[in-house]
């Protein structure tokens, strides 16, 4: 018997596809029934700027299918919005539920495919935005929201952001109840931005001066005019890397499953870029870190790898005054911290991430250890 | 295609399609991956051109796209093969040097070999399957038999 012939007898286990095929046709069924509660969107955007010659609209063209779950690392994301610094998720009942997430829109922009996902929240809902591939600091990924009140009026979000060195302008949100349709306006220009479902999301050429929304009579139900002349303000770039970066500091996390090292260099806004590596947990690297005063302590905390299954950091520079670092627990434990060249990075294990045992303050002494600089943990909601 | 040709499609290919991802990578995930397989199918369906020929060409690509997220667990589970066919009859037996020699190859190589062995594709089918070029297809058979063959015969003349 040649090898072919026995590679064709060969198996591992007999399967029967009884089963598989029932199982098969109750997903079938599923999306067929889904399917037909679903709408197909052709959408075809034509936003023509003002300044812009008549007739060279900005176009794009995209067919839109909606209802789908958000994809698995979206929905997966932890709930974050709001907050100034986190060390474990605790989510806030403003925040997207983005475990519920469904795609609302999907457009090809001039920087690649940009989704809008729908999301409940404790109130009106929320909107968020993402460019497929696009990943932020700590590694997540760069998710903007923006959430309804209770009013059920319109709400959305303009943002201007770099993907792989190209501007982006993105305009996003949800029509408010009785809207049937929402336009911006470019000087005298009004242009109307498709609604899918309730969503909308477009790339804009430039900035509009007001946002307008119509009834189904056309009767104007809000008119928002965008106060700064010219539109809104240029985001600032962002600071970046200008010198090598060196390693600072190592340590064993994970009980010493995993190391985890800790990089410095310049940033071109006069601050520090950070960068914490792994050989297991994909880099998380961010240069938005200001040089400390000297009795500072500039250390945040760090989800590094993302949660729940993160290992919870405190990273950062300390100020020049500082020649030593404690850190207090909530049941009263203390520990030293290790500084490195100004730097700390340090591994609070899992044990202690439960209300009343978690790291509360970190306290500073100078070299004669006197207390010169405290830094209280931020806790997100209860427990902290 | 309307719903009732893709009932007759599913009716037709099903055992098939669910038949190669249970042999690949065992009855419980292959379960879901078929059922996968055939929902995106069916979203899909306005796109299927049946003028391109087989429409199992057109299943097994998506099984394949589904099945790639899963090869690790593939050559886990025919390393464990080989492992456990040791152990049971305590000797290497033919089935488990081709166990063994499937766990090794390349995967474009095994998905090839497989398509051909398993579905039972042409060749002109597998290379719209996996929408490679046809002469591509034939040199990754050829390196695929070869494998195989060589691990076949080495242990036969280990054997003695």
């Amino acid at each position: 018997m040649d090898e072919f012939a026995q590679l064709k007898d060969f198996r591992l286990e007999d399967a029967s596809p009884g089963d598989a095929r029932e199982h098969a046709r109750g997903v079938l069924r599923e999306a067929v029934r889904k399917r037909r509660t679903r709408r197909r969107w052709t959408v075809v955007l034509a936003f023509a700027a003002a300044g812009v010659a008549a007739g060279a609209a900005y176009g794009i063209v995209r067919e839109l299918i909606v209802g789908d779950p958000a994809p698995p690392e979206v929905r997966e994301q932890p709930a974050r919005f709001g907050h100034s610094a986190e060390l474990i998720p605790v989510p806030h009942p403003d925040d997207p539920k983005l475990d519920q997430a469904t795609v609302a829109a999907v457009l090809d922009s001039s920087v690649g495919r940009v989704y809008l996902f729908s999301s409940p929240n404790s109130r009106g809902g929320c909107v968020s935005t993402w460019i497929e591939g696009d990943r932020g600091y700590q590694g997540r990924l760069n998710i903007g929201s923006v959430c309804g009140g209770e009013s059920g009026q319109s709400f959305y979000a303009f943002g201007e952001q770099e993907y792989e060195g190209k501007q982006v302008r993105l305009f996003s949100g949800r029509a408010g109840d009785g809207v049937a349709r929402v336009a911006l306006a470019f000087g005298e220009r009004v242009v109307d931005v498709p609604l899918t479902g309730r969503t909308f999301l477009a790339e804009l050429p430039n900035w509009p001066d007001g946002f307008i929304s119509y009834a189904k009579d056309g009767t104007v139900l809000e008119r928002r005019p965008f106060l700064r002349a010219g539109g809104l303000p240029s985001p600032t770039r962002p600071p970046h890397q200008v010198t090598k970066a060196r390693e600072i500091a190592s340590i064993q996390a994970r009980n010493g499953a995993e190391g985890v090292r800790l990089f410095v260099a310049d940033a071109s806004d006069g601050g520090y870029c950070q960068i914490v590596r792994s050989d297991r947990t994909a880099a998380n690297r961010g240069c938005s870190v200001p040089p400390p005063g000297a009795t500072e302590i500039a250390v945040g905390a760090m989800n590094y790898g993302g949660a729940p299954g993160g290992i919870l950091l405190l990273v950062g520079p300390v100020g020049s005054d500082i020649a030593s670092l404690e850190l207090r627990y909530q049941d009263g434990r203390r520990a030293d911290v290790s500084l490195h060249d100004g730097w700390v990075l340090y591994e609070v294990e899992p044990r202690d991430y439960v209300t009343g045992r978690r790291p509360t303050v970190l306290l500073g002494r100078d070299a004669n250890g006197r207390e010169v600089a405290s830094l209280r943990l931020p806790w997100p909601g209860p427990g902290g | 295609m309307d719903t009732e040709r893709f009932q007759e499609l599913f009716e037709l290919h099903f055992d098939a399609v669910y038949g190669y991802l249970a042999r690949r990578i065992g009855p419980e995930l292959a379960r879901d991956l078929a059922a996968e397989t055939f929902a995106r199918a069916f979203a899909a369906r306005g796109r299927y051109d049946a003028a391109r020929g087989d429409p199992r060409a057109w299943l097994f690509g998506i099984a394949q796209n589904l099945l790639r997220r899963h090869h690790r667990d593939e050559e886990r589970r025919l390393r464990a093969f080989a492992r456990l066919d040791v152990a049971a009859t305590e000797r290497e037996t033919a089935d488990g040097r081709i166990a063994d020699a499937l766990g090794a190859l390349a995967l474009d190589e095994r998905d090839v070999l497989l398509l051909f062995a398993w579905a039972d594709l042409s060749y002109e089918d597998i290379a719209a399957a996996l929408e490679v070029p046809l002469g591509t297809v034939r040199s990754r058979l050829h390196r695929a038999r070869a494998h195989v063959r060589a691990a076949l015969e080495h242990e036969e003349a280990l054997d003695g």
